[in-house]
């Protein structure tokens, strides 16, 4: 107790750690937006929840890592940067693939089923692909180093990461590519009709089919980003999908479905929520504020619904 | 419906597992899984295949618990919780419990987790059984994850590295007493459930799943009901949480109390594996389900959850209706055919 | 059952038959008439007569069915250019898939289609709607909520090579339709039933399509649309020379709109006729108009 009143007199006396807080928590928030955005959308289209969204995200990570090892072996001059760049594409192609198999394999045949079945079905390809991933790339924790310095401003008051300003810079670049497909493409205009209603999309000549196939594709090419950005940014290792999958899943929750505007400022406003509470209540009890919060926004939104003699379904 | 060849089936079955220990005296740990497994199969088809709240969350009541036992251990063993648990980074050599003391503990201990958690179950099921679907099973999946969180963050506990059950003193033959434990209670769930399948509390239930708004109009209790199928599984997993703790010998938050990846997954993947909605299925799917699990920790180690991933891919996706649904399925069209010939 | 208790005793036929508990039949005599009825099914010269030799749309011996299992067998169904036909039949007679094998939703085993001399066996929707001319309907709440009227047009005008067209196109559909114009930026799930409706219909003209498949109108409508709708589909016909093959469950409805009925029994054509001459008919009188 003592040690969290000490935590708020800090903030108050010291307002430039809030400041940080503040910044570190939209970076970092950015990127959980993009990943919980591609969730949303397969969510949203086809009634699928991806449980192994964080392992596609980690796959692309890995996809970015080796394209770097390589490259940078191949042409030691070149500075780290550009090959930081140019994985981002390559990360998405592989794990869009990557996606596109999975949906021709799995996701394909339930389709039409309950929901909670994407759940458990996704969440066996999690599995698997964990500990795949585990015995090809090894357990040891890869990081990408982006050769960026730490900015500090205040006299070491504030500092941000270099390596963070450029992921959150690249993961907004990446939503406002996806808002503009969605927006304007025949292809987004094919995705949103689908998802508003499947059966008269058909009936307009769009193969609904194709568009769940490649929805599912794009996701896949957002984890893809999403991980050579975590890559550089945190680090990689087989087992740590858990994380961007439970925090998307949260942010989801919170936005809704259907809504990019939603889903952004969830993702933002989490990420700066947990940076707060991480530092006021301590770092140990960060992911609890995290998880407890999508119950506690549950479980209001019920009351209020049901004041309305409604259901939240 | 129970024909004698089902009552025979079930006495050789219920023979098989009172012996069992004596046959495979090396497998006690794999046996007393098993009965907690069936245990937490039944509870979930319980809420998940007769009342159609497909539930995540249940590992909640289990790691609760799991730790009320623990703690029991220790306070009836006569030390205080805060210092058991600060002192078991090294030294357990201070912390010795005589049988009588243990037995007591671990006695009282598990009769508290399952009365306690009944209530609560009854309490927080009142609240977030009023949600529908999806919200409800996303719901109680963040219940599951939290609570791992909360519990990592509670020094009296342990927090995140975990708690330590005080040691079973020698000659407590700790196995067989947990798998007798878990066959008793086995035995008397599925007596309890096969009645109250077939009373109006079961039909409710049944309704529910089928269409609540029509149940909930037709002026039936669905509220209440709810509430008491889930606090019934609640007693019934905390009662399995206490004895799974008691096994392990050692409480971590997310991998054994509150092991929404695992368990959590595993009790919905037995129950469909076995047959949802039928009292044979959780039971049958736990036994095939600890067989596969065990064959592929043995001899797929470090492959094992690619072999289990694969697993519940296919099992969801092919085999929906699990094992009794495909028994049924063919004692259906033997039937049909049955029929077709006594026609001609 | 009544035996002749007069069908037209509601001559003017508005939104719902007449049908009374008496009306009420089980399923054997639902079967036993059905069989009745087909006792003299209609040839393929029989269907020429009627349609005065004009096969703009025309199916010959076709079987098909979802998956792996068979609706219809064997069907012949002809249509001239700017004629109109109802398909009527008791529920699971394959009313609504002969429409789903013409658009191309089905498993077609054997039988061809053909539309204005050329074969469309086998082309699939998007085919279906861009090259052979042919538009479906589709029954009860087919907009797209959360897109606006002019979006949910331009959804229609969706295999539009070319987007220009396809905003003109829109706007021409719209100034024919006041009702839709004047909530064209306004998201379609606002609309009425009616509204949606209409705008069903007009999103399924902006590929200009010959020949309309027409799956239950009045389905869910309130009584005063149903009317409305079917006299815009009566000017389609009329005005616009539009082909029109309609399945209605107000088999009353139905046949006094279309040229010809044709009565669909357990996957056959029992039966085909000017669809007042079908009003007409005792059987079908039982089974399908409450009489």
């Amino acid at each position: 107790m003592n040690q969290i009143l000490s935590n708020l007199e800090l903030l108050k006396i010291a307002p430039l750690i809030n400041l940080e807080l503040l910044v570190n928590g939209l970076l970092v928030g950015s990127i959980f937006a993009l990943i919980a955005y591609g969730m949303a959308l397969v969510w949203g289209v086809m009634d699928i929840i991806n449980v192994a969204q964080g392992a596609f995200v980690i796959l692309g990570g890995y996809a970015a890592f080796y394209f770097i090892n390589f490259a940078s072996n191949l042409f030691p001059a070149a500075s780290p940067i550009i090959w930081v760049i140019l994985s981002i594409p390559i990360a998405a192609a592989a794990v869009a693939l990557f996606s596109y198999l999975v949906f021709a394999s799995v996701i394909s045949r339930i389709l039409n089923r309950d929901l909670f079945v994407s759940l458990l079905a996704t969440f066996g390809i999690e599995l698997v692909l964990q500990q795949l991933m585990n015995q090809v790339f090894t357990a040891e924790d890869r990081i990408i180093d982006s050769g960026l310095a730490t900015i500090s401003m205040f006299q070491y008051q504030v500092n941000i990461p270099g390596s963070r300003l450029l992921g959150a810079g690249l993961g907004i670049a990446t939503a406002i590519v996806i808002v503009l497909i969605m927006r304007y493409s025949r292809f987004g205009q094919a995705i949103r009709a689908t998802s508003q209603n499947a059966r008269a999309a058909g009936i307009m000549g769009i193969d609904t089919n194709k568009i769940y196939a490649l929805t599912f594709a794009l996701n896949g090419a957002i984890c893809g980003v999403a991980g050579s950005i975590v890559a550089f940014v945190f680090i990689i290792h087989p087992f740590q999908g858990v994380i961007y999958t439970l925090r998307s899943f949260a942010i989801v929750i919170l936005a809704g479905l259907g809504n990019i505007a939603a889903v952004i400022l969830a993702g933002l406003g989490l990420a700066i929520y947990e940076n707060f509470a991480g530092f006021i209540f301590g770092p140990q009890l960060q992911n609890a504020f995290v998880f407890l919060i999508v119950p506690v926004v549950l479980l209001i939104r019920m009351y209020i619904m049901r004041r309305q003699r409604k259901y939240l379904e | 419906m129970r024909t004698w060849q089902t009552n025979i089936a079930t006495l050789v079955i219920l023979v098989f597992f009172l012996v069992a220990p004596f046959l495979f005296p090396n497998n006690m740990s794999q046996l007393s899984d098993l009965m907690i497994f069936i245990l937490i199969a039944l509870a979930w088809d319980m809420l998940g295949g007769q009342m159609g709240y497909n539930s995540f969350g249940n590992v909640l009541f289990f790691g609760i618990g799991m730790y009320i036992v623990a703690s029991s251990e220790v306070i009836l063993g006569g030390f205080k919780l805060a210092e058991y648990t600060s002192a078991m980074g090294g030294n357990q050599g201070s912390f010795i419990l005589t049988p009588s003391q243990y037995l007591i503990g671990f006695g009282v201990g598990i009769a508290l987790a399952s009365i306690i958690n009944f209530f609560l179950g009854l309490l927080i099921g009142s609240q977030f059984l009023q949600m529908r679907g999806h919200y409800f099973a996303i719901t109680t999946l963040a219940i599951g994850v939290a609570a791992a969180e909360v519990a990592r963050s509670i020094p009296i506990i342990g927090a995140g590295s975990g708690m330590n059950f005080p040691q079973p003193p020698d000659g407590v033959p700790l196995f067989h007493i947990l798998y007798y434990m878990g066959l008793a209670l086995v035995v008397l769930f599925f007596i309890f459930l096969s009645w109250l399948y077939k009373t109006r509390f079961g039909f409710i239930m049944n309704a529910i799943r089928d269409d609540e708004d029509k149940a909930e109009s037709m002026g039936l209790p669905t509220a209440s009901i709810k509430s008491t199928a889930w606090a019934i599984s609640a007693f019934v997993f905390a009662y399995a949480g206490a004895l799974y703790g008691s096994a392990k010998n050692f409480i971590d938050p997310s991998e054994v109390a509150f092991p929404f990846t695992t368990i959590g997954v595993w009790m919905i993947l037995m129950a469909i594996m076995g047959g949802m909605g039928t009292i044979w299925g959780p039971i049958i799917g736990a036994i095939v389900f600890q067989i596969f699990k065990e064959l592929f920790w043995t001899y797929l180690f470090g492959w094992q959850r690619v072999a289990l991933g694969l697993l519940i891919v296919i099992i969801v996706v092919f085999f929906p209706d699990g094992i009794m649904g495909a028994f049924n399925n063919w004692k259906k069209r033997r039937n049909l055919q049955n029929t077709a010939k006594a026609k001609t | 059952m009544a035996e002749d208790k007069n069908i037209a005793k509601d001559k003017k036929i508005s939104g719902y038959g007449s049908g009374d508990v008496k009306t009420v039949m089980s399923v054997e005599d639902v079967a036993k008439e059905a069989a009745e009825l087909s006792r003299n099914k209609p040839t393929r010269k029989d269907l020429l007569e009627l349609t005065g030799n004009d096969e703009f749309l025309n199916i010959e011996s076709l079987t098909a069915g979802y998956g792996a299992m068979d609706i219809l067998h064997s069907i012949d169904l002809v249509v001239g250019k700017g004629q109109s036909i109802c398909l009527i039949g008791p529920n699971g007679a394959g009313k609504s898939t002969i429409l789903h094998s013409i658009y191309g939703f089905t498993n077609i085993r054997s039988g061809k289609i053909v539309a204005d001399g050329k074969d469309v066996t086998r082309l699939k929707p998007n085919q279906k709607l861009s090259s052979a001319g042919i538009a479906y309907i589709l029954q009860d709440n087919s907009v797209f909520p959360d897109m606006t009227v002019t979006e949910n047009l331009l959804m229609g005008g969706y295999l539009m090579p070319n987007p220009a067209k396809a905003k003109a196109k829109a706007d021409e559909l719209l100034s024919r339709y006041d009702r839709l114009a004047k909530r064209r930026n306004q998201p379609a799930r606002v609309l009425s039933g009616g509204e949606r409706r209409l705008l069903e219909i007009s999103r399924a003209l902006m590929m200009e399509p010959n020949v309309l498949l027409v799956d239950e109108p009045s389905i869910g409508l309130e009584p005063k649309y149903i009317d409305m709708v079917f006299e815009i589909l009566h000017e389609l016909q009329h005005d616009l020379g539009k082909t029109i093959i309609m399945v209605e469950q107000n088999a009353k409805k139905g046949l006094d709109f279309a040229d010809f009925g044709y009565v669909l029994v357990a996957g056959e054509i029992a039966m085909a006729g000017k669809g007042n001459d079908l009003l007409e008919d005792p059987h079908v009188g039982r089974l399908f108009l409450g009489g």
